[in-house]
């Protein structure tokens, strides 16, 4: 067991750090203040649980992240492990066909096999704050563009109700004289969105910025939004998304959606017949998904259709849009460009700037 | 009340001044509050709803023998509703009473005068004057827009108020402030990292046990634990969209003890099953001959 005294706190601090906790200089002090200045340990299994207690609470922000700070702390106080620093490492993998291997043909179909696939999760994502505060504000600007219900705040407007409070804040300008009834009504501020997001195995290169949404989406008020994943099924994932990425990656596995072939068509069908009550008149949906579909593509059109004619707006945000050469023709997004209103580049949400080009060039 | 000197406390100490208002808290609630005052940081309590965080705020308070101020939150809330507000109607009274026989200037300052101030949670819990500092209770903080968010971020670092007629006002000792969140939407980054942390789960079994034998002290015994027990077994059921917490299990047992049950039965748990279970669908996916079958396992 590590003996409890500064330096070690300090080196455990920048475990911390290195295995990417948030803590900033004025945690360093607080946990100063708090160990050296107030709380005066000795080095028995009571105070390193309590040590574990007041490091947690000064430190740690999030729930999501005590089991790991549990295993750090294990690791540097009770085993005493050193401080390692690695060099972060990336790993670039190229696949070389080689002879006796599948053909393309037969790996295409691999990937896009229309089967369910159960029990396989997504590999792990981490998301750092400057990109989650991104994805946030992007959505925001997004719900702010697009909103289309009413929300708490009023505005002034001639055909609203008549509003006395501020009729009377007003008549303070003329000495308590109200010259004239102002009227106000709700501002359009709120919207509902709905994501429709392919997790088949064919958008498992995009997996990374897919997670990302989902743990970005998290912060959101619940009732603003649903999310539903798709690939041959379709899933309800809204609660799983409040309850933080192992619940997101315990559904993936369960539901067998996660790398399985792409139906859009029948998820489209499923969705406007079970979840009917998650999307409304005002709601605004957005698919995120490759447009690489083995299913009915009739269907997918009827599907497409009677969704286009239930929402407010439907955008689709595709991996490949925006990049060069890329024109709508596999058979799924020619179908999908009758109904939808836009079909964006999936990076759409990760950078701002094109968000900005895009919200500029609707009315 | 015997006056506490909050320098000399100690997280035993708060344990069991905790205890005599009837808040059982385990130790890892009473290093937070502890941290709390002594680091005079305000402390942020997330949890399931019905785990008694807001209790908590209103039991140190009441241990501490000092005033609660609570704020509640709701989207839409503002500077208004939170720091202070001018009295409108009794300037324009006032205005009305000095015109013709006071100068322009004299009425200013008499409207804008400390009289006229109407005083929200915040700027009270800012100029509170009693012997010890107020508890100030943000309850549901994530109910409330970011922009207010915003707001306290400056009133939780200074602690201090500024008042374009009257000038700043500042706390002249900080607040013992508790924030609560039942995590509907996350509460911003630089909120939490202003505060300390504290996430309540529900209590294991035995504290359950013990909290509801305190609060409800004539319950039969072996009525309270299996309330507790099934309690428990809802709690894990899958698909409850609304879990019971340690409220729910307290009335549920009041309820049942109040009906004469010495012990729980399928009847029992059927007839008062919306005590505890506040959702029809909740309430069909209940087998109470199920739940008893387990309990008595």
């Amino acid at each position: 067991m590590r003996e409890i005294n500064l330096e070690n706190i300090v080196d455990f601090i920048r475990l911390l750090r290195y295995s990417g906790f948030r803590v900033g200089l004025s945690e360093d002090i607080d946990v100063g203040r708090a160990i050296i200045g107030i709380y005066r340990f000795s080095s028995s299994i009571k105070a390193i649980n309590d040590l574990r207690e007041v490091l947690r609470i000064i430190l740690v922000k999030n729930p999501d992240q005590y089991e790991v700070f549990d295993k750090l702390f294990d690791r540097f106080w009770l085993y005493g492990d050193p401080l390692e620093e690695r060099a972060e490492r990336r790993v670039e993998v190229r696949i070389i066909r080689e002879e006796g291997s599948l053909d393309p043909v037969s790996r295409f179909l691999s990937i896009y096999s229309p089967l369910e696939v159960r029990g396989r999760t997504p590999r792990e994502i981490s998301i750092d704050g400057r990109a989650r505060h991104t994805i946030r504000r992007a959505i925001r600007m997004l719900r702010r563009r697009l909103s289309t219900e009413p929300g708490v705040r009023m505005r002034i407007s001639s055909r609203g109700r008549l509003d006395f409070p501020l009729s009377y804040r007003e008549a303070l300008s003329t000495f308590g004289e109200v010259i004239r009834l102002r009227r106000s009504r709700r501002k359009i501020s709120r919207s509902h969105f709905v994501f429709l997001i392919d997790v088949s195995g064919s958008m498992e290169d995009s997996w990374e910025s897919i997670a990302r949404l989902l743990k970005s989406i998290r912060g959101f008020p619940i009732g603003s939004y649903e999310v539903f994943l798709f690939s041959t099924g379709i899933i309800r994932a809204t609660e799983n998304i409040v309850e933080g990425e192992v619940a997101i990656k315990r559904i993936l596995a369960e539901s067998g959606v996660w790398g399985s072939g792409t139906r859009i068509g029948e998820a489209l069908d499923r969705l406007i017949k079970e979840y009917r009550k998650f999307i409304g008149r005002t709601s605004v949906v957005i698919i995120v998904s490759d447009g690489w579909d083995l299913g009915d593509l009739d269907l997918l059109d009827r599907s497409l259709s009677a969704l286009r004619g239930s929402v407010r707006r439907i955008l689709w945000l595709s991996p490949y849009a925006g990049k060069k050469g890329f024109a709508p023709e596999t058979a799924c997004l020619r179908i999908a460009i009758k109904h939808v209103d836009s079909i964006l580049p999936a990076d759409i949400l990760h950078n701002i700037s094109i968000l900005r080009r895009y919200l500029r060039s609707i009315r | 009340m015997v006056e506490i000197d909050l320098g000399s406390l100690s997280v035993d100490d708060i344990l069991k001044i905790l205890s005599s208002v009837g808040y059982i808290a385990d130790r890892r609630i009473a290093i937070a509050v502890y941290l709390a005052i002594r680091l005079e940081k305000p402390l942020l309590v997330e949890g399931e709803p019905g785990c008694g965080k807001t209790e908590l705020a209103k039991a140190l308070a009441k241990a501490l023998g000092t005033e609660l101020i609570r704020l509640q939150c709701y989207e839409g809330l503002d500077a208004s509703k939170a720091l202070y507000e001018w009295d409108y109607p009794r300037q324009l009274i006032a205005i009305r009473l000095l015109e013709g026989s006071s100068k322009p200037e004299d009425i200013e300052r008499e409207i804008y005068s400390e009289k006229y101030l109407l005083k929200r949670p915040l700027l009270r819990a800012a100029l509170s004057k009693g012997p010890l500092p107020p508890v100030l209770l943000i309850d549901e903080i994530d109910r409330a827009d970011e922009e207010f968010e915003a707001l306290l971020l400056e009133f939780l670092s200074e602690f201090q108020i500024t008042i374009p007629e009257l000038g700043t006002m500042r706390a002249s000792r900080k607040p013992i402030v508790i924030l609560t969140s039942n995590r509907t939407r996350e509460v911003g980054d630089g909120l939490r990292r202003r505060c300390l942390y504290l996430y309540i789960s529900y209590p294991d079994r035995d504290r359950e046990l013990e909290i509801v034998r305190r609060k409800i002290p004539d319950i039969p015994d072996r009525l309270a634990q299996e309330v507790v027990d099934a309690v428990r077994i809802m709690r894990s059921i899958d698909g409850i969209a609304k879990k019971p917490g340690i409220s729910e299990t307290i009335e549920w047992a009041r309820a049942l003890k109040e009906l004469g049950y010495r012990e729980l039965s399928s009847e029992a748990i059927r007839l008062t099953l919306s005590v505890i279970l506040k959702l029809p669908e909740d309430m069909e996916k209940i087998d109470p001959q199920e739940i008893l079958s387990k309990i008595k396992r």
